[in-house]
């Protein structure tokens, strides 16, 4: 049966305090508090009883002595000195930077531009549908003669010209997706590889 | 990292166990020999090898649980720890050689045609010569008893878990802090202790008949916890 979440969280502090206490490094009040765990629970104080007598067993195990003295009897040739690697690291920083950079100015025009696309023929049929119907409402005067013209001009031009179609629209879009991928994927590895060359080098030190 | 982090002497809280290699000579601290290493001292080195060798060939022993590949594993590591002197910024040095023996011993591991399961039986039938474990003691009773009671340790140790085996050793028979076991068992301190306490607590069940027999427990009638 699984105990509720409250007891193992109990179950786990006192895991820790009697480890810390066994290994002598459990401050006076994780003592204190580790004393009144085991008043409560008698399983625990037996428990930890018995682990204090498996620890003392071990630790009164002597060590194994080496077969034979592990002392050089020659100077092996030591290792080169390790590259000065800070260029490399300044570049790896450079190129994760960089790829960054590009994610997010590709995904800024992934979020921006459909937008753009998509309200321009909205706004010009818009302007083509009110014309008319503004020149209807009002008597025509020379001003709006000429704007009418104007306005007759470029619906006939825009009729002319062939309408932008949504296909192109969502294959470019596809085509952006899959730069953003690409350029997701190259800054992935670009961290990782500065991750990995960061945590070599500290293991290294 | 400050020299005030340096090991100065045998660390508190050792276990007590019979000395297997010269005390240090006094003065001649680890840092000030792992200077002269670096500067090409071979005998600086070797006095770093023969204060430290025993620790290291146990924590093989341990890893590898085989006493020929756990010497190749040291030698090895010596080996290497002299090529790389150059890279020991200071700290821990125990905890640095320490790290490249259990990493010669995970390489050990790792390599298929090197993988031994030789057990200590080797060692504790007489099979290694001048005894494993030295004992002061020369009665041949007690002596027979403490080799007995060794015998099963180590048995229930070799039947531990990797992770949990490498932090008990380090621990408890090496008598490494939790921050320099972590650092040699490449994890956290939270994981160190949690997986110490998992250890001990299946050696407990392991070592139940020893336990009883030498009174640290009262004995069960089911013989399980």
């Amino acid at each position: 049966m699984r105990l509720p979440r409250v007891f193992d969280r109990q179950r786990r502090r006192y895991e820790e305090l009697v480890t810390r206490h066994l290994d002598g490094v459990l401050d006076a009040a994780g003592e204190a508090r580790l004393q009144q765990l085991l008043d409560s629970d008698e399983a625990l104080a037996v428990e930890a009883r018995e682990l204090d007598a498996v620890t003392a067993l071990l630790r009164a195990e002597p060590l194994v002595e080496p077969p034979r003295s592990f002392a050089l009897p020659y100077a092996p040739a030591r290792a080169p000195a390790p590259p000065h690697r800070g260029p490399l690291r300044w570049m790896q920083a450079a190129t994760a930077t960089a790829a960054l950079v590009l994610v997010t100015l590709i995904g800024v025009d992934l979020v921006v531009t459909p937008a753009a696309v998509s309200e321009a023929p909205e706004s010009s049929t818009a302007t083509a549908e009110q014309a008319p119907a503004a020149s209807q409402a009002a008597p025509p005067s020379s001003d709006a003669l000429a704007l009418d013209a104007a306005v007759s001009d470029g619906i006939q031009q825009r009729a002319a010209a062939p309408e932008p179609e949504p296909a192109p629209a969502a294959g470019r879009s596809a085509l952006d997706w899959a730069q953003f991928g690409f350029a997701l994927a190259t800054a992935l590895l670009a961290l990782g590889v500065a991750l990995v060359s960061w945590r070599a080098t500290r293991s290294r030190a | 990292m400050g020299r005030s982090h340096l090991p100065e002497g045998q660390p508190e809280g050792q276990p007590e166990a019979v000395p297997v290699t010269s005390p240090p000579t006094p003065g001649q601290d680890d840092l000030e020999w792992a200077r002269r290493a670096q500067d090409g001292d071979l005998v600086a080195f070797n006095a770093i090898v023969e204060r430290y060798q025993a620790r290291a060939y146990n924590l093989a022993l341990r890893m590898l649980r085989s006493p020929a590949a756990a010497e190749d594993a040291t030698q090895e590591a010596f080996f290497s720890a002299y090529r790389h002197i150059g890279s020991f910024r200071g700290g821990s040095l125990r905890s640095w050689l320490l790290t490249i023996v259990a990493n010669a011993a995970r390489d050990a591991l790792r390599a298929p045609s090197r993988r031994r399961t030789t057990s200590l039986e080797a060692y504790t039938e007489g099979g290694d010569p001048g005894g494993p474990w030295p004992h002061p003691d020369p009665q041949p009773d007690e002596q027979a008893v403490r080799a007995e009671t060794s015998r099963q340790v180590h048995d229930a140790l070799d039947r531990l878990p990797e992770d949990q085996r490498l932090v008990v050793t380090l621990v408890d028979l090496e008598g490494l802090d939790y921050e320099e076991a972590a650092q040699v068992a490449r994890v956290p301190i939270g994981t160190v202790r949690s997986r110490l306490f998992r250890g001990r607590s299946r050696l407990r069940d392991l070592l139940r008949p020893v336990l009883e027999l030498s009174g640290d427990l009262p004995r069960q009638s089911n013989g399980g916890k």
